[in-house]
């Protein structure tokens, strides 16, 4: 095992481990509970009308948010960031490993909400493959908000407050306000993942796309890019800011 | 040969100077640091492993500055001061986790490293239930695995229980003995005393003294020494303790006496005696200024 994965697997069992991420996991099944309950006309339209708004819009950039904010954040103010630091390891590579642990466990929390949701609505509409899009879209998201949140986490102590002004102020009501600004929302760009991925999609779900084409190797390369940047940040951040003071 | 050097070090946050023009070299064997809290200790260890940016002069480590060099850091291991460790992780875990990040895979180097701190017994235990002192061996056994030619420690005894201090201390000293170069920050003078070859006092953010163990003493036989002796008659034992050379000057209260000590040790021999022959009952004897600050104070004082 390499130090980067050593890294990767550290932070990644801690984010699993914390009660926080059980939670998480609990808030992500609201579709599929809606699902259930709701056992009333068209399966397929309504899995896609549940988990589009209510999966993308609110659920999974909260899942990233408490997630990859606390990759590199908690080993900054927990004050254990000292025994990665002190160590012949690039601060790209620690950057890269606090990226990937946080793409990696927001995904695999964001999964339980998308898989939960797709057997439901597999088993009531015998359509096996419905959730590949959701899916999709889900690792898009996830790649977008870790580019974000775990910088912001390392930054900021507030990283939690700071990130619930980004989802709510900018991803919810000035990127939503207009179709030109549709192209700046991440959990938008992971939605268009998703409707590239599955046919028929109801036309709600469309509307929240605004000026967004969907596609989803596009999407992938602007999360990509975005997660580039970010490491490239974070690097600076890790190199010439003094993150251990306290 | 030197294996790190400061030159005109200075690190302030915001107005705040934590560490002023500090000059001075490192090498092979253990090297105090000493200093009251809040002196600067901290923050100038952690200049020289490149978690801080000096604000001015510079720290150069294997000839290479740390910050910009992560391949130095290879050869060098720092324990920091806070007890924050990967809680959930066991003693064994966080050990190999530490020696893996610095290219060590080999299990040996672990279960060495465990037993030069005697955790053997606790070494499947989760950190997070650990007591300090614990935590610091562990600590310390996790900076001793890619066996490295510099150690850092800062605090490295806080929390330990004195047989544990003891084993470390003679740990240190074994590593200073072998060549490597050991930095180990205290606030206890005595601590000090029994493992470092050589002591760099801070006050301040400022650099004190500096020097064998043997020269700071000798500066600090000089420090007049103010000691309160309970006694049944002050007056008689004040005239006796006044014929002495080894007093400046005496103070008389109610039920003691006050002493300014030229010498405190010749005052400590001469005491008992001198009470005796002058007809006086001692109850108690306690220095009034015997901290490690009240010292420094005074060696700054004195530059």
């Amino acid at each position: 095992m390499s130090a980067i994965t050593a890294i990767v697997a550290m932070i990644g069992k801690r984010l699993i481990g914390r009660r926080v991420a059980l939670i998480l996991a609990l808030l992500t099944l609201a579709p599929a509970v809606v699902l259930i309950v709701r056992d009333d006309g068209d399966q397929t339209a309504a899995f896609h009308n549940w988990v589009g708004p209510l999966l993308f819009a609110l659920a999974l950039p909260l899942v990233a948010l408490l997630t990859s904010s606390a990759a590199l954040g908690e080993e900054r103010f927990g004050h254990t960031l000292p025994y990665l630091m002190v160590k012949p390891i690039a601060r790209t590579s620690i950057a890269g490993a606090g990226w990937l642990a946080a793409t990696m466990v927001s995904f695999a929390i964001g999964m339980v909400g998308v898989g939960s949701a797709w057997a439901v609505a597999a088993v009531r509409t015998g359509e096996t493959g419905i959730g590949w899009g959701a899916a999709v879209g889900a690792a898009i998201t996830m790649i977008g908000y870790a580019a974000v949140f775990v910088p912001v986490g390392l930054m900021a102590r507030q990283s939690t407050l700071i990130g619930l002004a980004f989802i709510l102020i900018w991803e919810g009501v000035i990127a939503g306000a207009g179709d030109t600004l549709a192209v700046a929302s991440l959990w938008r760009t992971g939605l268009s993942g998703y409707v590239a991925v599955t046919p028929d999609v109801p036309a709600d779900v469309l509307d929240a796309l605004g000026n967004l084409t969907p596609g989803a190797w596009g999407a992938f390369a602007k999360v990509l890019v975005l997660s580039a940047m970010s490491i490239a940040g974070t690097t600076l951040l890790l190199r010439h800011r003094d993150l251990v003071k306290e | 040969m030197n294996t790190i050097e400061v030159t005109r070090l200075s690190k302030w946050f915001g107005h705040k100077v934590a560490v002023s023009d500090i000059t001075c070299t490192f090498g092979p064997g253990v090297t105090g640091i000493l200093g009251p809290n809040g002196a600067g200790k901290t923050t100038l260890l952690r200049c020289l492993v490149g978690l801080l940016h000096p604000s001015d002069g510079s720290v150069t480590v294997l000839g290479k500055a740390p910050n910009r060099s992560p391949d130095v850091l290879g050869k060098v291991a720092f324990v920091p001061e806070h007890e924050a460790v990967y809680e959930q992780m066991t003693a064994r875990q966080f050990i190999a986790f530490n020696a893996r990040l610095n290219g060590v895979t080999d299990p040996a180097a672990t279960e060495t490293a465990i037993e030069l701190v005697d955790l053997a017994s606790a070494a499947d235990r989760a950190l997070g239930g650990f007591s300090k002192g614990m935590r610091q061996r562990a600590k310390v056994a996790a900076s001793l695995a890619h066996q490295p030619d510099i150690l850092i420690l800062d605090e490295p005894l806080n929390g330990a229980d004195p047989v544990q201090r003891a084993k470390l201390i003679e740990l240190f000293v074994t590593l200073g003995r072998s060549g490597k170069t050991v930095l180990v920050s205290s606030h206890v003078l005595h601590e000090v005393d029994r493992m470092a070859d050589r002591v760099i006092a801070m006050i301040d953010g400022r650099l004190a003294a500096i020097g064998s163990v043997r020269q700071l003493r000798d500066l600090m036989t000089d420090v007049p020494r103010s000691i309160r002796v309970e006694v049944d008659h002050p007056r008689r034992l004040a005239a006796a303790i006044m014929a002495t050379d080894f007093v400046q000057s005496v103070t008389v209260e109610e039920a003691s006496i006050i002493v300014d000590a030229r010498d405190a040790a010749g005052f400590a021999r001469t005491l008992a005696p001198t009470s005796e022959e002058a007809g006086t009952v001692i109850s108690r004897v306690r220095p009034q200024d015997e901290s490690l600050e009240s010292v420094f104070r005074y060696l700054v004082g004195g530059r």
